[in-house]
């Protein structure tokens, strides 16, 4: 689980970083809804990554 | 509207007052209590002083009229105060706060001077942490004797005087825990009334489609837009971890879970701000396209719109400059009198640790927090043309903190004699790049200089060998950091006095 929360952090990070040279994202509708959502995908995986390893959302939780 | 400004203004003021001198009770037996809140400081507390600190008076004014001339090429705010602000707070936060619990700090200047035994870099932190403080400290009576003089006719000196007693009266009653509680109430207002101002402004361009069918709606991919764009990336947010007003309060959460829910709870809250800044500026330049001085744009677009938002408009300025004044006069207040006032005072007495002698240092703790009010009062009555330019200079100074902090609890190999020179350089050329020449990349010397101050800690780190056991002791820090330190009894300056 903390894998994937990593991973979607650093997916919309880059998202939101790579924005300017996205042409498909980059549009007059699209950026500012885009933006209310990476934020918000990327503070819940943020907080996934940041919990204990013991609260069952840890790599090692997931393969038992 | 004067009417109700002043009626607004007066009810909230009061209020302030009867919550912070209420939850101030008992704050001032010693120095745990005044400074850190025994150590108890929950989510809420921590969540809402992270917000109200970062939202200041200056943002509801200065930054939305960033965001009206810069429009979503302004979104590196948002990205550096959504992303890189909650990463970094909790990485180098949850391990401070560790730290902090386990030795007793309570200033990031006593932890570097421990972490890399250097003297050099504790009193660089300490007397940097002071200077480059004051500035922010100082603008906020400033700008807010000006708001309420130009709404409501009250003199400025007059609107000065009330702005710092009133908060001079629960800071001094109460230390951290008054402060932070006036913050919940700063914070919820402040939400309350960004919401508010969205629908209104939207409705009043004619729908949320008519605000962002504009070019603004769209970040630059070249030029100085995307200049924009970039800087503000590492601008804001790596540096909140290390400005001293924000950054103390990590010693003085509650345990580990309250400062995870309160840094993502932050970073939720000041994305939020981030999202309506960039509606709100994109709503009034729908309709008032031609604002010359941008710092006005939100006032503007609020007296076309809603006049009625305006005593909340200077109620919320008030408590966002309230609420970065009183967390600036304490932090100001930790660092000189923990790292400085305290240890003289007790080789010279000769006192060990130990409530009995945290008494006179809590008082001298009170006269210190007055001296700066009195200083602020006169600043504040003779403002310096070049007070604004000093928010600039004193972020991007602070911004210089972050490699010494984040690099040496992620990089073994660090050194003190790398954090050192990262450090003088950095400042030294965050110095020459705001008053000699202009900054090489972008437009903000700030985090230029803190490319190079990496680069520097990094070079010199490899470069120069360190004695073993100095890095042996580090290695006992970091490992300290990363422990369970919430099921032992925390630090107790009477315990080590006994």
């Amino acid at each position: 689980m903390k894998i994937w929360a990593r991973a979607l952090y650093v997916v919309t990070f880059l998202v939101m970083c790579t924005l300017p040279f996205n042409p498909l994202l980059n549009q007059r509708f699209v950026v500012f809804p885009l933006s209310a959502i990476c934020v918000t995908l990327g503070l819940i995986a943020l907080y996934v990554c940041t919990l204990p390893d013991d609260t069952g959302f840890s790599g090692k939780g997931d393969t038992k | 509207m004067i009417f109700w400004t002043i009626t607004i203004l007066g009810l909230y003021l009061v209020s302030i007052l009867v919550v912070g001198v209420y939850s101030g009770h008992g704050a001032g037996k010693d120095t745990e209590s005044f400074f850190v809140a025994n150590r108890r400081i929950n989510w809420l507390q921590e969540s809402m002083a992270v917000f109200t600190t970062t939202i200041p008076a200056a943002a509801l004014v200065g930054t939305i009229g960033l965001f009206y001339s810069g429009g979503a090429n302004m979104l590196g705010y948002l990205i550096s105060y959504s992303f890189l602000m909650p990463l970094t707070y909790w990485y180098v936060g949850s391990r401070l706060r560790r730290l902090g619990r386990a030795r007793g700090y309570q200033t990031q200047a006593v932890f570097i001077g421990d972490f890399y035994q250097s003297r050099y870099l504790r009193w660089a932190v300490a007397l940097a942490g002071i200077a480059f403080s004051i500035p922010i400290l100082m603008t906020s009576p400033v700008a807010l004797g000006y708001l309420l003089n130009h709404y409501t006719g009250i003199p400025y000196a007059a609107g000065v005087l009330l702005f710092i007693v009133v908060a001079a009266v629960y800071t001094l009653k109460g230390g951290l825990r008054a402060v932070a509680n006036t913050d919940i109430f700063h914070g919820v207002l402040l939400l309350l009334f960004l919401v508010g101002v969205i629908v209104t402004v939207v409705l009043y361009a004619g729908g949320i489609v008519r605000v962002l069918d504009t070019p603004k709606a769209v970040v630059s991919s070249s030029g100085p837009g995307l200049e924009l764009f970039v800087a503000w990336i590492f601008y804001v947010g790596l540096g909140t971890c290390v400005q001293p007003d924000r950054a103390f309060r990590m010693f003085a959460v509650r345990n580990e879970s309250n400062l995870r829910n309160g840094v993502i709870i932050s970073g939720a809250m000041v994305g939020l701000s981030g999202l309506s800044f960039l509606i709100i500026a994109l709503s009034v330049h729908a309709y008032a396209p031609d604002i010359k001085q941008t710092d006005t744009t939100l006032a503007t677009g609020l007296e076309l719109a809603a006049p009625w938002l305006i005593p909340w408009f200077v109620m919320n300025a008030w408590g966002g400059g309230m609420s970065a004044f009183t967390a600036g006069l304490l932090s100001v207040a930790n660092i000189f009198i923990k790292d400085m006032f305290e240890p003289w005072y007790r080789r010279r007495h000769n006192l060990a640790a130990g409530p009995e002698s945290d008494r006179p240092i809590v008082f001298a703790a009170r006269i210190f927090i007055t001296c700066m009010i009195v200083i602020t009062a006169g600043v504040s009555f003779y403002p310096p043309p070049f007070i604004w330019s000093l928010i600039n200079i004193t972020l991007g100074s602070l911004l210089q903190f972050l490699p010494m902090f984040a690099l040496g609890f992620l990089w073994r190999r660090v050194t003190w004699l790398g954090a050192a020179s990262g450090w003088t350089v950095g400042v030294a050329c965050m110095f020459l790049w705001s008053f000699v020449f202009k900054p090489p990349f972008g437009p903000l010397a700030g985090v230029d200089a803190l490319a190079v101050n990496a680069v520097v800690l990094i070079l010199v780190s490899l470069l120069v060998p360190e004695d073993q056991a100095l890095k042996d002791q580090r290695e006992v820090l970091r490992k300290l950091a990363t422990s369970d330190v919430d099921s032992k009894p925390a630090f107790s300056a009477a315990g080590l006095a006994n």
